[in-house]
Parts: structure tokens; sequence; C-alpha cells
């Protein structure tokens, strides 16, 4: 019988991503590029109270060391990230913690192990005057990219209820194994 | 079926590298940049890469720009085990290297690592010559370090042991266009 040694030389998972955001393999990746072909940048939330989240998938079982977020040049008021599972129900989240820390990405500790499967992330924020590092989006791209949004979300509820994603930005944010970026 | 790397894996790689990020910001990105406008002499950029089955590396490689000036030194590091993700003990390096010929992908043999199961790895390069140019990409430095990237300055030769940080990684513009091959050089 082939031992545990062979059968890990055999395999081809690809190492999950040290962080994820819609931009990594493990989510949109390069089709980014149709939801915006531009750089990021400092944009407002426009969606007080509100979530916008990604899909993103595990080849492998992880274990994440936070939940980061790249602020933009505005700080203010409370933020939320949480994970959610294909069904939408949540399975670990920051809870509302304080924005800070301008043109910075912010890494919440917590510690979580996923297994391999989909997972959405979920950014939800209790002002319009926090800004992030954002692309520009337009709806129906970012709805055919599985784009989330929920209108009265903060901080992250138990359940996410999914809504026609209307949000003219999508921030930078995501899983981290990483204590700092 | 016995799996095998691709033969070549760069720092923009979609799948193994951070290419998603790059081409979804800036299509594809490339262009010969000096290295003073790409955190100056001396400083390293560290890219992770992930090795999606065990295998050989054989050499390193990176993509001259217009103008040759200085040496290069180009590695391979191990990812520490404290929970940080950031680099750790150099793997392998090419060691001060004069640059070579203007617009080609230049190659130096390295003593093989030996991958044994699928991992990340960072892949990092150094120029200690401001006028020097290589192929490089520009996405802003925040959004780089979302990227997983990593800087270090006073890094040529590069270091036994890294002590890269997010915070050193000072520029908009970055190397991409170097890497590891499991093969020899054609």
């Amino acid at each position: 019988m082939p031992s545990l040694t062979h059968y890990k030389k055999q395999s081809r998972l690809i190492p999950t991503s040290f962080t994820i955001s819609a931009y990594a393999y493990e989510s949109i990746g390069a089709m980014g590029r149709d939801i915006s072909g531009t750089n990021p940048g400092s944009s407002a939330f426009s969606l007080a109270n509100g979530a916008v989240g990604f899909m993103f998938t595990l080849e492998q079982r992880t274990k994440f060391s936070g939940l980061a977020v790249a602020n933009g040049a505005t700080v203010s008021g409370n933020i939320s990230i949480a994970i959610y599972d294909e069904n939408f129900k949540r399975i670990v989240t920051t809870g509302a913690v304080a924005q800070a820390g301008a043109n910075t990405n912010q890494v919440i500790a917590l510690a979580f192990t996923l297994n391999p499967g989909l997972y959405y992330c979920v950014l939800s924020v209790d002002n319009t005057t926090s800004t992030f590092l954002s692309k520009a989006v337009t709806n129906a791209s970012a709805q055919s990219h599985g784009l989330v949004q929920m209108s009265a979300a903060h901080p992250a509820p138990a359940t996410f209820v999914n809504e026609k994603y209307t949000v003219t930005t999508f921030p930078t944010f995501g899983p981290t194994q990483k204590t700092a970026l | 079926m016995r799996y095998r790397p691709e033969p070549m894996i760069s720092g923009k790689s979609i799948r193994l590298g951070i290419g998603g990020a790059l081409i979804s910001s800036q299509g594809i990105p490339t262009t010969s940049v000096a290295v003073s406008s790409a955190g100056g002499a001396n400083r390293a950029t560290f890219i992770p890469i992930k090795i999606p089955c065990a295998g050989v590396i054989k050499q390193v490689w990176w993509r001259n720009g217009a103008t040759i000036a200085g040496n290069i030194d180009c590695g391979v590091y191990d990812v520490l085990t404290d929970g940080s993700k950031l680099p750790g003990a150099r793997l392998g390096s090419s060691g001060s290297t004069p640059q070579g010929t203007a617009n080609e992908i230049q190659y130096a043999d390295i003593t093989d690592i030996n991958i044994k199961f699928p991992k990340t790895v960072y892949v990092a390069i150094v120029s200690n010559s401001n006028t020097a140019t290589l192929f490089s990409s520009f996405m802003g430095t925040q959004y780089a370090k979302f990227m997983d990237i990593v800087g270090q300055a006073s890094a040529f030769p590069l270091p036994s042991t890294a002590a890269a940080t997010a915070a050193a990684l000072t520029s908009s513009s970055f190397f991409t266009d170097f890497g590891v091959s499991f093969r020899p050089a054609v």
C-alpha cells in the first residue's frame, strides 16, 4: 500500500494564499479586471449600517489568524468583518470594532480554522464617512462575480440576507494568516 | 500519474503568485523600471509563490530591463513557522551576479532546493544599483502589502535569514518578473 508520504508527494493542492481578498486566486482573482480595471483608491463606504461581501473557496483546511481591511484616508466609526458559510450562516465575526489607522491595513486578530469549501467574507460599516481602499464597480459586473450586499447588517448578523448589489465601490478586505499587513 | 510542477513559476503567476491581483488592477502590468523607482538599491522585494507539488528548484531567474548596471541577487526563502507567515531562512540564492543582457530573461543556477510537499515559499530579488532596470509592476504600496508582498532594506546580498516586513515595502512600483525554474534554462 502506498505510504502517506507517497500521497502527499502526488497531491496537487495549491496552498492557500496567506491573505484572501476578492482578487486572490481563491476568489474572483484576475477577473477583478472585469469589475474595474483600475488600481484601488480611497473611497467612502456608501451604505451606512450595511455590508458587502465576496465569496471564496478553500481547497484545504486552513488556519487563519485574523480578518483584515485596507483602510482609506479617513477612518471613522465601527466596522465588522465576518465569515459566512455557503448558506450565509455566520461562522466567525470580529463584532463591532473601531476603524483604526488611516491608509493602513488593519488586521483584527481572530484565530479560526476553515475546512475546504465555499465561504463568504463580509465587511459591514456603521457610517458613510469611513473610507477604504476600494475599486469602483458596476452593479452588473459585481453581481456576475458573486459580490453580495445587505443593507441593514451592522454588526455582521448571524444570517446574511443577500440583496441585489447596488454599491458603486468594493473595499479590499478578507481573512489572513498573517498578524500584520 | 506523477504530477510535476510548472517548469517556471514567477511572482506574477495568476494561480501560484499574485498575478490575479496584478491583472485586476493593472491589466498586463509589467514595464522596465529603474531600481531607484522600485524601493532603491539594496532593498529586497519578497513575493510569496505556491509550489503545488513536490519538485526540485534548479534555478532562479529575473527579467532585465532596458538599462543594465550593477549586480543582482535572487533567492528563495522558507516561511517562518512562528505564525507571522513572513520569510525566514534562505533556501538558496544566486549570490551577487552581474546583471547580464538588457531586455532578456537571466537565469542563475542555484544549489538544488528539494520541495517535498506542496508549500508556499518566498522568492526575493535585490539589486545594488539604482540605475539598473528590471521588469516591474505598479499597484500601490498598501494594496501590494495586502497581497502579502514584503520588503527589506540593506539586503544586498540576500541575507541567510530574512528580516522582511510589510512596513519595509516602500514603493508603489516593485519587481514582479522573477521567480524559480524547475528545469535548466534552454
